[in-house]
């Protein structure tokens, strides 16, 4: 089976300084929906290293290449994981602020469509997507803009995908061991 | 005057000839050819006894031998009003063959609820699937336990051990009687012997088949519990792979009495449940009859969708029966690669079962043919 990965990518922004990604990941939610459990999956089988919590503090980005947080909101969610939106803000920005400091490269990522939009999620996507080194949106969770625009004020890179499975091929050529010499 | 008694009680008569007739019908269970990979047929009742006899009594289908492989569960017919779900698994007991692990099929899970309709829904009493020369009905049912068995309903149902409150016809409602109770009430009981069914077998992975109204948020998706996540993720990336869009949902952790949440925490089984959108079970359907359960066509809805009312595509194509269908074996398929990707020791492994694409080419009818099981 041959996967067009790059006809299934659009990548904006060509012009600004590409995020340095290094591994183990730390993968966390910013929001509390099940779509970290998608690139759970996807980590898991492009054999890329990483550590899995919904709720990751700056105490756990120890020793971590990089930081991969997947926005969006659940109200169901939250309350599963018996945290308020404002706490989930707090823990985002304390998270993010400590990855920043530490150099630590930060991948926003948003898999969940229209669904994973609106007032709720919203808070979750702003405060990622102001803080993160790269931004990729798989296709109907951007359809005003939100997300392109903050990546274009902010000139850091913005990519979309067709769909969540085409988030593997993206997360390959980020994370899979670095071809030689490519600068 | 007596003329007129008389043409009235002849009325009254064929009134009664006709409705009673239609009730026996509907006590009957339509014959079922299981694929010649069967092992045993037994029934429910062997999981706890009070079932023997009655309504609720209904045949557990086994295919393949204990050799190793995974112990599989499919449940269709939790709800009677949601024929993709029984449908699906009459499709998957008339064709499956299994070559490792055993694949446990229970076709009329809550056999009460196939037995009546819900007053007020007007569903068809049959509808029918065409075959190659001919066509096969099939019952419609309801979505709760025929109150003949279990009545009346309480104010409030009352779940029982997490004491969450449901409204009062939710007593009947199988998928939020999980896990059941030897002393529950007759729906509790079904849902008892399920229970008992998966921790008597050791059941690795529980596939709940459903449908719901396209206005409904938790549509077109696999519902897994927790242990059941990486799975059902994995299911979900490759359903997508190959064009057909699945939402992945948590089984919520404190609604209480469904099938993922409670097999799951009760029993050591992966718990997943599926739905496909049908427009029959939906609040904004138009006229309501047995080509709208097949067709799954409806005008109202294509002005809904129009609107954005609708939580799944919806155009002049409505979601046929077929369609519904095919996204429940396509889940069945990839659930049951999925799980044994994670657990290669487990595996299992089974063929005759058509893919997605294989059953829009050639349509229901092809399987679920009787004459090709002599
Ligand atoms: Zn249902």
């Amino acid at each position: 089976m041959i996967r067009h990965w790059s006809l299934a990518l659009l990548l904006f922004a060509a012009s600004v300084q590409a995020a340095d990604f290094k591994t183990p990941v730390l993968l966390t939610s910013g929001g509390q929906s099940a779509d970290p459990q998608m690139i759970k999956t996807l980590l898991t089988r492009e054999n890329i290293p990483f550590t899995y919590e919904p709720l990751a503090t700056s105490a756990m980005l120890a020793g971590q290449g990089a930081l991969i947080i997947v926005l969006g909101g659940s109200s169901k969610g939250l309350g599963a994981a018996k945290v308020s939106a404002e706490q989930e803000t707090a823990r985002i920005t304390e998270l993010l602020k400590s990855a920043a400091e530490q150099k630590i490269t930060v991948l926003a990522v948003h898999v969940g469509g229209k669904n994973r939009r609106g007032a709720l999620s919203d808070e979750f996507n702003k405060l990622g997507a102001n803080m993160a080194d790269e931004i990729v949106v798989v296709v109907g969770g951007d359809d005003d803009g939100l997300f392109k625009g903050i990546a274009e004020s902010r000139k850091v890179p913005y990519s979309s995908a067709a769909k969540i499975a085409d988030l593997g091929g993206i997360l390959r050529a980020k994370f899979a061991p670095a071809q030689p010499t490519q600068e | 005057m007596k003329l007129r008694a008389a043409i009235f009680a002849v009325g009254v008569l064929s009134l009664a000839i006709y409705t009673g007739l239609g009730f026996r019908a509907s006590q009957v269970d339509e014959p079922l050819y299981p694929s010649p990979s069967l092992s045993k047929i037994v029934r429910l009742s062997e999981y706890d006894s009070r079932l023997r006899g009655t309504r609720a009594d209904t045949d557990v289908y086994e295919f393949g031998e204990p050799d190793g492989g995974a112990t599989i569960l499919v449940l269709g017919g939790t709800h009677c009003d949601e024929p993709a779900s029984y449908i699906a698994a009459y499709l998957l007991l008339e064709n499956i063959e299994m070559e490792r692990g055993r694949m446990l099929i229970v076709p009329r899970t809550n056999r009460s609820a196939m037995s009546h309709k819900t007053i007020g829904e007007a569903h068809p009493p049959t509808f029918d699937i065409p075959l190659p020369n001919g066509v096969r009905p099939f019952r419609m049912g309801s979505r709760y336990t025929n109150p003949l068995d279990q009545w009346p309903d309480p104010e409030v149902f009352v779940h029982s051990p997490s004491g969450q409150e449901l409204s009062g016809a939710d007593s009947r409602n199988l998928n939020r009687s999980y896990p059941g109770a030897a002393n529950g009430n007759f729906t509790g009981q079904i849902a008892f012997a399920i229970t008992e069914l998966v921790k008597q077998e050791h059941v690795d992975l529980v596939i709940d088949l459903h449908e719901a109204s396209p206005e409904y948020p938790v549509i077109n998706a696999i519902v897994a519990h927790e242990r059941a996540m990486d799975c059902a993720s994995m299911a979900v990336l490759d359903l997508q792979l190959e064009g057909l869009e699945f939402a992945l949902e948590p089984s919520p952790a404190n609604f209480r009495g469904l099938s993922h949440r409670e097999l799951g925490d009760h029993t050591l089984t992966h718990a997943t449940l599926m739905e496909s959108a049908n427009v029959s079970q939906g609040r904004l359907r138009g006229k309501t009859n047995a080509d709208l359960v097949v067709s799954g066509l409806d005008s109202m809805y294509v002005r809904a969708a129009k609107i954005n009312m609708t939580r799944v595509p919806y155009d002049e194509k409505g979601i046929p029966l077929k369609v519904r269908v095919g996204r429940h074996i396509a889940g069945f398929h990839k659930l049951i690669s999925a799980f044994s990707q994670l657990n290669p020791d487990r595996a299992a492994a089974f063929t005759g079962i058509p893919t997605y694409d294989e059953l829009q080419q050639h349509d229901l009818g092809i399987y679920l043919d009787p004459h090709d099981h002599p």
